[in-house]
């Protein structure tokens, strides 16, 4: 026995970062099995090459820079892969030559991992979210091997996008299509993990339960959202809640609003920064959607809100807490987005 | 996981309702010619004197004050010793042999409390002083400076409070000597001449709180009461007791006295009391021995003086001493407290306890900036930030980023998910800044 010095405090509480990222796969499991079960275990495949691609990455990496290779590094490695394999379609695999699919995984999941995290000095130092990355490469370089859908061609935001005259009618159609059932349970084409609303919520109800996310930049990304597709649906004339219903169950706001806006190492470090980060990712979101050329963004929005994180942690803007001016910043900030949408959209014709 | 941390949880394993055990006969008791505050001193006895307890032996000077060193019991002085202060550092004492008689000396002199209350201002600083009485709750600070003030005090707290986890010192006071503490506070509440005079303590405590209000009834009177504030940490924090207790918030920076409010330790009141209506220094004090590598904790009731091993023997000694096991001691709580590296070190008037943990090694990882850091800083920081400017020598942001308010209070430390120590970096950004 020897006495020992130590600094103060000498006691921890007892949470680890291990248990936490071991949360977030387990509030993941619900979208993968979703995925799974509807697929007829297409889902599986994808889930695995994301993972090999990702895994390896990591494991060569610690070689490299000589560091051990910690569970912590594992977790987080396996999140950002389960995160990208749900955001593909499980027609990658299902449908053409499975080999290719297989292979823009691989590209997909590589880009992340090595481009979007390891060059900056993996675990902690990424500024941009990796999942968000592998998308947005896999849209932009293999976007005509994206067919979401045999059959129709079009997944539910697809059939918001193509040019009519009469929106309302063709907002009245799309909801005939994909009922908000559907919508909910997730039996639609899309991104494999993003269709069912439902496991979504069930995973996001244990993961703040268990305080493995910061709720914050989540509500804060969803309200912006809404209140944009809110100003925007009573300018094109459709009834504004089944258009913010429809919204919300489709696409990749729920799935990003709650696993992809939530990681802590691309997030800023204050409650207020995490409010504005949420609420710069949800108006971008339904920027894209509405005025944009791609039918869906959340990726993109997560990725340009990262960007930000730097200028809202800037030390000279620090200050924990909700003063008056902050409140008054935001509330402004979403008045003037929301009426520059409303004239946009040709609100006032 | 990401939340705001209020509580320190801890498995302590301790009777608090055990009475405090008297040790008040060591061998040889040893008494610091100097200190944290003061790096010069002077003993006016020579060696083979006998001493009597309450005798001024010598003085210590810190520069803008001076000190009186008291003997703590009655024996003969056989020269000076280097042992081991709370700081770390080895000092020399001045060594006393116990004659076991307890003599108090003749400069002792009780005074009634109604002699005390007819005290002028400047006879009854000059008493306090005299004692030699500092800050007992640890902070060493001269208390007859906090009564030389020109505002005006409307309200005098008494922090009970005692938020680290393991220590009960206070508790123990407020339980066990009640009267002297409501009658040292009427002294005090008269001698500012102020509007009230409030016992604050943790609202867990409801037997303190029956003990107090019996006193309060018999003692008390209409400018005395007694308040509880939540059980959180840093509770015990001056300025968070001012804010619980009479909603004013101090800005940091600022003295409490400034806004009509002063603070003091419970048992620095109690120590007050002994000076004025007893007229003894500070010889005896509640100290808590206590922590996983201890026997059988306990609390004492110790003269000032005595080495930290006998009372670890006294305590059955460490746990698994034959082990393997490494010990950490820590001198105050497990928050904010001192390590130090050797057992021999001796109990002074402001060493309210040693904690005795098995050693245990964190694994650190990388920062994934969930910031419950930023979320549980008492004082509204943002640890992760201050950390990383630490790390790159910004001392500008360091400084924007307001180090200055940092409390070292340790919640950034115990509350991060990846084991970051924090807390070392916000003492660097600390001298960064200097």
């Amino acid at each position: 026995m020897k006495l020992v010095r130590q600094t103060a405090p000498y006691i921890r509480k007892k949470v680890t970062v291990e248990r936490m990222m071991l949360d977030v796969i387990i509030a993941l499991l619900p979208s993968v099995i979703f995925a799974t079960v509807y697929s007829n275990g297409a889902a599986l495949a994808i889930l695995a090459m994301s993972l090999a691609t990702v895994l390896a990455s990591e494991y060569i990496y610690t070689k490299i820079t000589k560091r051990e290779l910690t569970k912590a590094t594992l977790y987080a490695g396996a999140i950002t892969a389960i995160i990208f394999a749900l955001t593909l379609p499980t027609t990658l695999v299902t449908s053409g030559e499975p080999v290719i699919g297989l292979y823009v995984v691989f590209v997909g999941a590589a880009f992340a991992i090595i481009v979007g995290k390891l060059v900056f000095g993996g675990l902690g130092t990424n500024i941009g979210n990796p999942a968000a990355i592998g998308r947005v490469v896999v849209i932009l370089a293999f976007g005509s091997v994206l067919t979401y859908d045999a059959a129709s061609g079009a997944t539910a935001l697809g059939t918001l996008k193509s040019t009519s005259e009469n929106f309302v009618e063709q907002f009245n159609n799309a909801m005939e299509y994909y009922s908000f059932k559907d919508l909910f349970f997730g039996t639609i084409p899309g991104s494999m993990g993003e269709v069912s609303a439902l496991a979504i919520i069930i995973g996001a109800v244990y993961l703040f339960y268990r305080k493995a996310a910061d709720l914050r930049s989540t509500l804060s990304m969803l309200a912006s959202f809404s209140i944009i597709i809110l100003v925007a649906a009573l300018g094109l004339g459709v009834n504004p809640f089944e258009y913010l219903l429809f919204h919300l169950l489709s696409g990749g706001i729920l799935f990003g609003a709650v696993f992809m806006i939530t990681d802590p190492v691309t997030s800023p470090t204050t409650a207020r920064g995490r409010i504005i980060f949420g609420m710069i990712a949800g108006v971008l979101t339904a920027l894209i959607r509405i005025f944009g050329a791609y039918p869906e963004g959340v990726a993109f929005a997560i990725l340009m809100a990262n960007m930000f994180v730097p200028s809202i942690d800037y030390y000279k803007w620090q200050n924990t807490k909700y003063t008056r001016k902050f409140v008054i910043g935001v509330t402004t900030t979403m008045a003037v987005l929301s009426l520059i949408v409303f004239l946009g959209i040709g609100g006032i014709a | 996981m990401i939340s705001k941390t209020t509580k320190i949880v801890h498995d302590q394993n301790f009777k608090l309702k055990l009475k405090s055990k008297e040790y008040f006969n060591p061998k040889h008791v040893y008494l610091p010619i100097v200190n944290a505050r003061c790096a010069n001193g002077e003993v006016f006895i020579k060696e083979g004197d006998l001493v009597k307890v309450g005798q001024v032996i010598g003085v210590r000077d810190g520069g803008f004050f001076t000190q009186p060193i008291h003997a703590t019991i009655s024996g003969k002085y056989v020269g000076n010793q280097k042992m081991f202060h709370r700081g770390g550092k080895l000092v020399d004492c001045i060594k006393i042999e116990n004659d076991f008689k307890h003599e108090t000396d003749e400069s002792v002199v009780p005074m009634t409390f109604e002699q005390v209350k007819q005290l002028d201002k400047e006879e009854f600083i000059n008493k306090v002083k005299n004692s030699g009485l500092v800050g007992l709750g640890g902070s060493g600070f001269p208390t007859y400076i906090k009564f030389q003030t020109k505002d005006k005090i409307n309200s005098v707290l008494i922090n009970g409070i005692e938020c680290e986890p393991f220590l009960s010192s206070d508790y123990k006071i407020l339980m066990e000597e009640p009267i002297r503490l409501v009658k040292a506070l009427d002294i005090i509440v008269d001698f500012f001449n102020a509007k009230e005079g409030i016992i604050v303590f943790k609202e867990k405590y409801h037997d303190i709180a029956e003990v107090l209000s019996a006193t309060l009834k018999e003692h008390g009177n209409d400018k005395l009461r007694f308040e509880t504030v939540p059980d959180y940490y840093p509770a015990g924090w001056e300025v968070s007791m001012f804010k619980d207790v009479l909603g004013l918030d101090v800005p940091p920076g600022t003295l409490p006295t400034a806004m009509g409010v002063i603070g003091f330790n419970s048992s620095t009141v109690v120590g007050l009391y002994r000076a004025l209506i007893l007229g003894m220094p500070v010889t005896k004090r509640f100290f808590t021995l206590t922590g996983n590598g201890i026997k059988y904790p306990r609390n004492f009731r110790v003269i000032v003086g005595t080495p930290m091993n006998e009372l670890i023997d006294d305590c059955g000694g460490y746990t698994d001493a034959d082990k393997d096991v490494n010990k950490v001691l820590i001198l105050g709580g497990p928050m904010m407290g001192t390590s130090v590296v050797r057992d021999t070190v001796i109990v002074t008037k402001t060493t309210t306890s040693l904690i005795v943990l098995d050693e245990v090694i964190e694994k650190e990882h990388e920062c994934i900036r969930c910031a419950s850091c930023t979320y549980s800083c008492p004082t509204g920081l943002i640890p992760v930030q201050i950390m990383n400017a630490t790390k790159s020598k910004n001392a500008e942001a360091v400084k924007k980023l307001n180090i200055k308010s940092c409390i070292l209070c340790g919640m950034c430390s115990y509350t991060c998910t990846s084991k970051i120590h924090l807390t070392e970096y916000m003492r660097k950004a600390k001298k960064l800044v200097e």
